[in-house]
């Protein structure tokens, strides 16, 4: 899994050293190291920050929450967007976009990794689950808040 | 007489200046939001702000605790910095006990009582998401509105536990315990909103009793030498000096000094003729017309 990482993102898999992998509910999750023997001694309900979905063997889809937190690191399959473009993205809109290539990408808006996206063909969609925005009010003119 | 004036009247002889009290309660509290720094950068978020004509300044005692100054109905939790996590919807009050509990990188930190979650993110925030942050939470609609906000954060060194406080495995112990208590919540009845009410003696018993099982259970999972912080948003000296009193008789934990600079009033050492230890004066009593936010209580405790 952190070879994925490093691979289609190149996030370095020594972002991660302080930290052991745990499987919950479907998904790849970080949890500190620090964590492990308390982790041992109680009953956890949750836990750890959520980093891929495992698809299949070998197969991982990024996960939002974690690719907000790591993605700064990430220096390629990321696509930078403008206002309008996201706005686009948000309201489930398939967007053209310039970037070759297939497969997941990150998408970065101010600076900071907003989501995943899907790019292929030249279309771009976004992969944000609704949990994420289900309370956004996006205005309808003027910059994101 | 007003409604909050009959509800609020037992605290005239112990809140300075009562009618200035009264009347801070008219207003609402101001809007707090802050910062997550795990994700972003308080500069950029100021910017943002003032991109969309909403003016922050950062509390000095919290860095990036920006109060806002946004127009009426002006609504945080529907922006899309909050669905990213950038920001957490806190008022500034309930940002003072994670603040004064102090907790450093690597510690070992149990928030006893940790739904929505305000406190747990701004503590391991505080730890750089370091160490480790359990946030217990024993009710199940509370449980799912902590961990979405604790994923929300991107908060990687937090484990989630459901047991009941008072009785909290005593196998293991922390650094630092925050236990921040249910309460009657008479702090929070700010604002044309806000519905006060008297609270039934036979519910402030039962308050009081399990506050009083909850702080303890607290104090028996720290290590020695640790500190906790025990706090609410409420006025009520029985649940407040009157539950860490008697604690601090029977267990010889000593109060220590608050070190957030906040404008409070000293905790009480005498109420409705009983006394508690001098020790109390160290406790924070926070009052809206004093520092304008909801009404808490706040006391740092040692463990020898």
């Amino acid at each position: 899994m952190l070879g994925y990482l490093e691979e289609r993102f190149g996030i370095p898999a020594e972002a991660l050293s302080g930290c052991r992998m745990v499987r919950r509910g479907g998904y790849v999750c970080a949890l500190r190291a620090q964590c492990e023997p308390l982790a041992r001694e109680l009953q956890a309900a949750a836990g750890g920050l959520r980093l891929v979905k495992e698809t299949g063997p070998g197969r991982f889809k990024p996960a939002t929450r974690g690719m907000q937190v790591l993605g700064r690191l990430a220096r390629r399959n990321v696509i930078d967007l403008d206002d309008a473009t996201l706005r686009r993205l948000l309201q489930g809109q398939t967007v053209p976009v310039a970037e070759e290539g297939r497969g997941f990408v990150l998408l970065r808006w101010d600076g900071g990794i907003v989501g995943v996206g899907l790019l292929r063909a030249g279309q771009l969609v976004a992969q944000i689950p609704r949990t994420v925005t289900e309370h956004l009010r996006l205005p309808g003119e003027g910059p994101i808040l | 007489m007003s409604r909050l004036a009959r509800v609020y009247e037992r605290y005239a002889d112990v809140v300075p200046d009562f009618p200035a009290f009264l009347a801070a309660h008219g207003a609402p509290a101001p809007l707090h939001v802050r910062v997550n720094t795990l994700k972003a950068d308080t500069g950029r978020v100021r910017s943002r702000l003032a991109a969309a004509g909403i003016p922050a300044a950062e509390e000095p005692w919290c860095p990036g605790l920006l109060r806002l100054d946004a127009p009426e109905g002006f609504a945080p939790g529907t922006t899309l910095l909050h669905a990213l996590g950038h920001i957490y919807v806190q008022s500034a009050s309930s940002a003072v006990p994670a603040v004064g509990l102090a907790p450093e990188p690597g510690h070992r930190v149990l928030d006893l009582c940790a739904a929505p979650g305000s406190k747990t993110t701004l503590l391991v925030q505080q730890m750089e998401d370091t160490g480790c942050v359990v946030a217990n939470e024993p009710n199940r609609k509370r449980l799912r509105s902590l961990a979405t906000n604790l994923e929300r954060m991107g908060a990687g060194s937090v484990l989630v536990t459901a047991y009941s406080g008072q009785n909290f495995p005593k196998r293991v112990r922390f650094d630092r315990v925050l236990v921040d208590v249910p309460c009657s919540g008479e702090g929070t009845w700010r604002g044309p909103a806000a519905r006060p009410r008297r609270i039934r003696p036979d519910f402030r018993d039962y308050l009081v009793r399990q506050q009083s099982a909850l702080l303890r259970r607290a104090y028996e999972v720290l290590e020695p030498g640790g500190e906790l912080v025990y706090s609410t948003c409420t006025y009520a000296p029985e649940e407040n000096e009157g539950v860490v009193g008697p604690f601090l008789e029977e267990t010889g934990a000593r109060v220590i000094p608050l070190e957030v600079a906040v404008p409070a009033e000293p905790g009480l050492t005498v109420w409705d003729g009983r006394r508690f230890p001098g020790d109390l004066r160290l406790a924070c009593r926070l009052y809206p017309h004093r520092f304008d936010s909801e009404g808490f209580f706040v006391v740092r405790v040692a463990k020898p």
